[in-house]
């Protein structure tokens, strides 16, 4: 999991790297050449959905999903390790709810190939599909936390 | 369907206050619901909800914005800056201590985050006030509150999301946030030197390092440009937000190769860490974007503002009121989650008392500063104990003056909202 998550980080890191330097030369292009691509507003939106959804695996493996740590952290260690495996299976549920019903939005832009309202007329599949595969990812990196934690391999 | 809402409030306060991730809680409750609402199929919502709140220009300033203060923390050129700070600023009353809060205040000008201001500048801060003898209560307290204007000066990214929730124009915020930052930074550094004339002991006496002004200049100069280059290209009409971001991640990339640390080490962890933070954040906007699309369609947001305003209370006492409900939330919510959860049930009443929601983001950033300094949830208090600026109950206590100051701000800014309006208004 770790290497998957490792690959989904570098992935994400290259969206955000493209997405600077995709804005970066419009704003050269613009001032400097007096032209524009007109790309850039639409990409950077593109990236930020990938970048986000592939993230969202190494964000929680990481630690970096933010929660109220203030009640918690006072709680019996018995009871914590009641709490972190409900979360685990509430979050997977909520998860799974998630992807279902993105695979239906990213299923229906992909029959009725839908395009962007742009010069691009991107096939909006295209970039959504970082969507399902991101959310496949938490999925599983939710499956490998739980796991673990029933195997007594607390964190 | 009101019972169905409350018991939706419930259960996403228990999860939440449990410790439960908070995105995932505020999905959990806008599911609730939805349910209630519209049963399985209002699940729909999650799709373009997911894909319409992400897919947005403005919002990539973010991880841009994110990117580039990391940059310049991990390859030192921050910490560079800080020591050329300090030999202008460790000659005033407080010595070291004013040094942090402008140092504070200089590198909020190149991030939005006020743990990343806080957190570069007690890093090169607190072991070097150690090692000459600074009182440690005042020490971690200037650190820990000088990192609050990291998201009050811009740029900024509580006021990114706050403008993505309010349709508020994010150059209009980051433009009302200056002049009451500069306010607040030189409150902050009037206060140090009235302690320091008054109890001399708190404070070292000041120990001139010797060198001039060449090596100052050499330190600052290539910081204060790139904080020209971002703010500038934004007021100056030439770019906006994003497209400044972009421009900084360059400008930082610039700046360490030529003054700091750039080898893939240092990117690699750069980029890594702005992945993982930038994911944290936008899915809670992605959660709370669900949130305020159910509050909407259920007609929930609508009762609760009719409500509100069918109380009849006067605009102050209104306000007041607000002030008094953030002071509660930002003990135990981290300050972006709640902006994202209250703005979008707030917003409607706001426009309905005639708040102007320019003002009242500025507003709403300091009332979140202040819940950052606060115990017990005070993320800042937690950061600074953290890189060793002693226990947490000595980093509180050493905060507590500067919660008042932020109090005065507020007061100021209610009793004159030119304050913020002023430059906005005149771009």
């Amino acid at each position: 999991m770790r290497l998957v998550n490792g690959a989904a980080t570098m992935l994400a890191a290259i969206a955000i790297l493209a997405m600077a330097g995709i804005t970066a030369a419009e704003v050269i292009a613009r001032s400097f050449f007096d032209t524009s691509f007109e790309i850039a507003d639409e990409l950077g939106g593109y990236l930020l959905v990938a970048a986000v959804f592939l993230g969202l695996g190494p964000a929680l493996a990481g630690g970096a999903m933010l929660r109220v740590e203030m009640i918690e952290q006072r709680l019996p260690g018995a009871l914590r390790r009641v709490l972190d495996l409900l979360f685990h299976i509430l979050a997977l549920g909520t998860s799974c709810i998630a992807l279902w019903w993105i695979w239906v939005h990213v299923g229906s832009t992909w029959r009725r190939e839908t395009v962007s309202a742009t010069w691009l007329e991107t096939p909006l599949w295209l970039p959504q599909a970082a969507m399902p595969i991101g959310t496949v990812l938490l999925i599983a990196t939710l499956l490998v936390g739980l796991l673990r934690r029933l195997g007594g391999r607390g964190r | 369907m009101t019972a169905g809402a409350a018991l939706a409030g419930g259960v996403f306060l228990l999860l939440l206050l449990a410790g439960f991730w908070i995105p995932f809680a505020v999905a959990v409750g806008a599911l609730l619901m939805l349910w209630e609402y519209g049963g399985w199929n209002a699940f729909r919502a999650i799709g373009f909800v997911s894909w319409g709140s992400l897919n947005s220009f403005t919002l990539t300033a973010i991880p841009l914005f994110l990117l580039m203060a990391e940059i310049l923390l991990r390859s030192g050129v921050g910490a560079r800056a800080y020591r050329g700070l300090g030999r202008a600023t460790g000659r005033l009353p407080g010595g070291l201590l004013q040094t942090n809060i402008a140092g504070c205040a200089l590198f909020a000008a190149i991030n939005g985050s006020s743990v990343a201001t806080a957190a570069t500048i007690g890093t090169v801060a607190l072991p070097e006030m150690r090692s000459r003898g600074y009182d440690t209560r005042m020490a971690a307290g200037s650190v820990a509150a000088g990192g609050t204007l990291g998201i009050l000066i811009p740029p900024s990214i509580a006021m990114i999301v706050y403008a993505t929730f309010t349709e508020t124009s994010v150059s209009h915020l980051f433009a009302a946030g200056i002049l009451p930052g500069l306010l607040m930074t030189g409150l902050f550094m009037a206060f140090i030197a009235w302690r320091a004339i008054r109890h001399p002991g708190v404070v070292p006496v000041a120990r001139p390092d010797g060198t001039g002004l060449g090596t100052m200049v050499a330190d600052l100069l290539p910081f204060l440009l790139l904080i020209g280059l971002v703010l500038g290209s934004i007021y100056g009409g030439v770019a906006t937000p994003t497209e400044a971001a972009a421009m900084g991640v360059l400008g930082a990339f610039a700046l360490a190769l030529l003054f700091g640390r750039c080898d893939a080490t240092v990117i690699g962890e750069s980029l890594a860490a702005t992945v993982r933070t930038t994911a944290s954040i936008l899915f809670i906007v992605l959660a709370a974007a669900l949130l305020s699309y159910c509050l909407g369609v259920t007609g929930i947001g609508r009762a609760l503002t009719e409500w509100v305003v069918g109380l009849g209370l006067p605009r102050l006492a209104f306000l007041l009121a607000v002030t008094a409900l953030y002071l509660v939330l930002g003990c135990i919510i981290d300050s972006l989650a709640m902006i994202v959860i209250t703005v979008p049930l707030l917003h409607p009443v706001l426009l309905a008392y005639g708040v102007d929601p320019v003002w009242f983001g500025v507003v709403l950033v300091i009332l979140i500063e202040m819940g950052q300094i606060t115990p017990p949830f005070g993320i800042n208090l937690f950061v600074i104990q953290s890189i060793g600026g002693g226990r947490f109950e000595e980093v509180a206590a050493g905060t507590a003056p500067y919660v008042a100051l932020m109090g005065v701000m507020i007061l100021l800014l209610i009793a004159f909202p030119g304050l913020a309006l002023w430059i906005p208004r005149a771009l």
